[in-house]
């Protein structure tokens, strides 16, 4: 009720006004790497809004998740590319992904049902590697995903006669293939974000809050925890298939090296972060830990421009001065930067 | 029919421990019946069969005519038995009124596309759920903390939200796994008129188990003492205190 009767407030309309201007800033200021990154950042949202729906929602600990992420991307790029000549319309390729990755979340949520905590991680873990050294694999005995060289050539998003990567003009104003990518993935991750939410405050998100709570006085409520789970495991999984298969096409190019472990870690990260079982949290949490280390890196051209040197290299303290910041955010912001109303109300009563 | 559960000659193994042996005994339609015995009597045992927490090793169970033995947990609240938990099991994080819509969440029907579109149906069941969680806290006397976590509620508040969200799913037989433990008299009291309050209001059987045999002695209608995983007696409070096998069993195992 609250946000139905707020959208049309000043404030909400501002926020409107430069998540539409923002391409069109970032082009004319810092230029047009920024909107690339920024379109990284919003695949990333997709990402923690899928993944939140598995650790946040029914808190299972999910360290595999990457591999839905890889699952929509190969689909895409083998059903729109060179690899077997085969160029499907997005409206084919884009629910496949993402059903196929979901799929795969059943497949991983069924035998680990029965895991919890340290057990399902080291699990889902392995089914993240799994997947990945597949995809580095499949080359023999016949040429499926091209092996460690990855698949190039991905035809762009194209919806109709619009190609996402092509320069277009609108209005007087040429928007490039990023700007438009941009618009398209803001609209996924504002699409994505409403139906978590949807889904939260309903009889299901309880029977998850519910399973994440207690397990055995969620099933002594009449609450099918099985069912939950996967549903959980399933929905998180089309999420990620969805944004892979729309990395796929932005990227035109994947390999399997852009799935591996460290990228599941940067997700879950995401979450934890942002706050866990937040959709705005995990969003906020998404773009942060995007923007940063591409922040860190200018620091590096930064230094050169200044100094004719570089003394410390971005590349090298960058997982330090990233841990770093997880350790105090975690020791000064358990619940998150941006914590859900029930772990806010909890937060604040501990305070003096 | 006036017999609501019914359990038939169970017996439960782990290992070379006979837990429970052939022990039957059945609830009546809105009674009260109350479940004792020394420590290790194999109470927690017989309760843990009911529930389908354990499979017994023979005999089975039944709920108004329909077998319950080999079922889920989740199905076994379907067919009208709830519980609450020896050591309190709410949804700690959760807020008193989400931890009572979620004890009802057998009665719902909304799907996923429901919960997504919020179609009038799934908003008519939603206000519903409200309204009816709102009422339970009302009948348990903890209304006016529906927004409070569970884990913030005192100790003998959160028996009660224990209660109010087992009573939600509307069963037949509420079974209470010592709610009285850890409360001074006074608490005792007040629970034990809750419970009577609620076989009044409500027409359910209650099944339970607890150590306090005074404080049960006034609150059953029957009475079954378990010892040695063997049911000693079965009978009325007053009949049940004279048994002489029960009072052996309480002073053996007070020596």
């Amino acid at each position: 009720m609250g946000a139905s009767a707020s959208i049309f407030s000043p404030v909400s309309v501002g926020k409107g006004l430069l998540l539409v201007v923002l391409p069109l800033l970032l082009q004319a200021g810092p230029g047009a790497a920024w909107v690339r990154i920024v379109d990284m950042a919003l695949l990333y949202s997709m990402l923690a809004i899928g993944l939140n729906i598995v650790v946040g929602f029914a808190g299972l600990l999910d360290l595999g998740y990457i591999a839905f992420y890889a699952t929509g991307a190969y689909l895409y790029a083998l059903l729109d590319s060179m690899q077997f000549n085969l160029h499907w319309p997005l409206w084919a390729t884009l629910p496949l992904s993402a059903a196929l990755a979901g799929l795969f979340g059943l497949l991983l949520g069924a035998p680990t049902l029965r895991l919890r905590g340290d057990y399902l991680a080291i699990v889902t873990l392995g089914f993240g590697e799994i997947v990945r050294i597949f995809l580095n694999n499949l080359d023999t005995p016949f040429n499926l995903t091209n092996g460690p060289q990855g698949i190039s050539l991905i035809d762009p998003i194209r919806l109709g006669n619009f190609t996402f990567s092509r320069p277009h003009h609108f209005a007087g104003l040429t928007l490039t293939g990023t700007q438009q990518y941009y618009y398209l993935f803001l609209a996924t991750v504002i699409g994505m974000a409403w139906l978590a939410t949807r889904l939260q405050h309903s009889r299901i998100g309880r029977a998850w809050a519910a399973i994440r709570e207690d397990e055995l006085a969620a099933a002594a409520s009449g609450i099918a925890v099985r069912n939950y789970k996967l549903l959980a495991f399933s929905l998180g999984a089309t999420c990620g298939g969805f944004a892979g298969a729309l990395f796929a096409g932005f990227q035109g190019f994947v390999s399997p090296e852009s799935f591996n472990l460290m990228e599941s870690v940067m997700v879950l990260c995401m979450v934890v972060l942002g706050g866990m079982g937040n959709v705005n949290g995990v969003i906020f949490g998404a773009i942060l830990l995007t923007v940063l280390p591409e922040a860190l890196r200018m620091m590096g051209d930064w230094q050169l421009n200044h100094f004719g040197h570089i003394w410390i290299d971005p590349n090298d303290v960058r997982m330090l001065l990233f841990g770093g910041a997880l350790i105090l955010i975690m020791l000064y912001r358990p619940a998150g930067l941006l914590p859900s109303p029930a772990q806010r109300r909890e937060w604040q009563k501990k305070l003096p | 029919m006036n017999t609501l559960l019914d359990i038939h000659q169970v017996s439960c193994r782990f290992g070379g421990v006979r837990a429970l042996h052939d022990v039957s005994l059945t609830v009546n339609n809105n009674e009260i019946f109350g479940l004792i015995g020394p420590n290790g009597a194999g109470k927690t045992t017989l309760f843990n069969v009911i529930t389908g927490l354990v499979t017994p090793t023979s005999g089975n169970v039944t709920l108004d005519g329909c077998s319950l033995t080999g079922l889920a947990v989740h199905d076994i609240l379907r067919h009208g038995l709830a519980r609450t938990f020896q050591n309190i099991r709410l949804f700690p994080g959760l807020s008193v009124l989400e931890n009572v819509m979620i004890g009802r969440h057998s009665l719902g029907h909304t799907g996923i596309w429901g919960a997504i579109s919020r179609n009038q149906r799934a908003r008519r069941e939603e206000a519903d759920l409200r309204d009816t969680a709102h009422q339970l806290l009302q009948q348990v006397g903890i209304h006016h903390h529906t927004q409070t976590l569970a884990r913030n509620l005192s100790y003998g508040d959160q028996r009660r939200l224990e209660i109010a969200r087992a009573l939600a799913s509307e069963p037949k037989l509420l079974a209470l796994d010592e709610p009285a433990a850890g409360m001074g008299q006074t608490e005792r009291d007040a629970l034990r008129e809750l419970i009577l309050s609620l076989r009044a209001q409500r027409h359910i059987s209650i099944l339970v188990i607890e150590h306090d045999v005074k404080w049960m002695m006034a609150l059953c209608d029957r009475i079954a003492v378990l010892h040695f995983g063997e049911r000693i007696a079965l009978d009325i409070p007053e009949r049940v205190r004279q048994h002489p096998d029960v009072i052996a069993a309480y002073l053996g195992s007070a020596s």
